[in-house]
């Protein structure tokens, strides 16, 4: 979820592979195990095996949902995949929809992206908030797993709360993380993320220190429309807002422009699109 | 903001931010899954160097440490761990020149 250099990295070092002819060399049932394991590879270095397979999976025939080989693949997703209800496939769209989610990343970096997006959070959370305070985190790394792998979170901010509206919380921390292909265990992950975060922030505080309030958000920018399982009693109380930013383009009446920008297709797609991006983001907010 | 909160901002830790340590590592264990499949020994020494290169320069752009990528295995695919320059006389993964 976090570290999306590393999906398309290996992304890249897939299609280099595919150029190469190594996958026609080596025959269908070995491409099949050997790129298996590159999706692990990837999962333990922290990134989305979707994106790893983007544009080359549908080529190779490996499903990037089942990681396995499928019949009539459409937009990387196999039969099967498609049919399952639990994840509300839709496929209505055009197909070889890009995948983006890294110059997304890079967007949430800018305080006027996020501003914007308060206005989609509940307002339980953030009607006490100041927004011209929205000041953004230096350092995204949260920590390690074992050896090298870092955790990395997309974009963490600080913002306080209006004069005299301060409740007795910690510092309010907008974690928002991205999303651009379905994952299952995703909730789970923005859990551990979490209290890994307030926790990093607590380090070397006193024990009597208030820990930061954390406000996850999952931002989700992927195809088809999807939205996080939920799950049963003990992990209620575990509060996240999650935002199809596609559905959201639909449904919600509050779209505003840069929001409307990430959800189309013409979207920057790499993260070496991403000064264009960056300029179409300026073109909507000139400088004051 | 307050400064008590401003003081609670998320540190940056001990390591070079700017260094993708597990990219670099994926990278590492990517070229040791190729080898294994014989994608080198097939390919030849040459188209080798070509690919090891190319991955060499996609660590750099994605802010990897391309030492990392080569440790362990650089000599074997004939690429200096230091230089990043083809040789094939490599001592503990370094060629003659950086040796010096």
């Amino acid at each position: 979820m976090s570290h999306h250099f590393n999906s398309y990295l290996m992304n890249d070092v897939l299609l280099r592979l595919e150029e190469q002819s190594f996958f026609a060399r080596i025959g269908a049932e070995r491409t099949l195990s050997f790129v298996q394991e590159a999706l692990r590879l990837v999962r333990y270095h922290d990134g989305n095996p979707g994106e790893a397979l983007a544009r080359v999976g549908q080529r190779l025939g490996i499903c990037y949902y089942c990681w396995d080989r499928g019949d009539d693949l459409r937009q990387g997703i196999c039969r099967e995949c498609r049919a399952a209800d639990s994840i509300g496939i839709e496929l209505e769209e055009a197909e070889n929809w890009p995948p983006r989610k890294t110059a997304v990343s890079y967007a949430f970096i800018r305080k006027e992206t996020v501003r914007e997006l308060l206005q989609f959070l509940p307002a339980k959370f953030t009607s006490d908030l100041d927004v011209g305070t929205l000041e953004v985190l230096p350092g995204n790394c949260i920590g390690w797993d074992v050896d090298v792998r870092e955790i990395r979170i997309d974009s963490p901010w600080s913002v306080d709360y209006l004069p005299g509206r301060r409740p007795r919380t910690g510092m309010p921390v907008l974690m928002i993380e991205m999303l651009s292909h379905p994952y299952p265990r995703v909730v789970q992950r923005l859990r551990r993320y979490a209290a890994m975060l307030s926790e990093r922030m607590c380090h070397g505080r006193g024990v009597k220190e208030t820990p930061p309030f954390i406000m996850p958000v999952l931002l989700y920018n992927g195809h088809p429309s999807w939205t996080p399982p939920s799950f049963d009693e003990g992990w209620d109380r575990f509060e996240y807002t999650f935002i199809d930013v596609r559905r959201l383009r639909h449904e919600t009446e509050k779209s505003c422009a840069l929001i409307t920008a990430l959800s189309s297709p013409e979207t920057a797609s790499r993260v070496t699109d991403l000064d264009a991006m960056l300029h179409a983001a300026r073109a909507m907010y000139p400088a004051r | 903001m307050p400064a008590e909160l401003t003081s609670l901002s998320l540190e940056v830790l001990g390591r070079d931010e700017m260094s993708n340590h597990s990219g670099s590592y994926m990278l590492n264990s990517m070229l040791v899954m190729l080898e294994r499949e014989a994608f080198f020994s097939e390919i030849g020494p040459e188209m080798t160097k070509d690919f090891v290169l190319h991955v060499v320069g996609l660590a750099y752009e994605y802010d990897g440490n391309p030492g990392e990528v080569l440790d362990g295995i650089g000599e074997r695919l004939g690429i200096c761990y230091l230089c990043f320059k083809r040789s094939d006389e490599l001592d503990r993964g370094v060629c003659a020149s950086c040796d010096r």
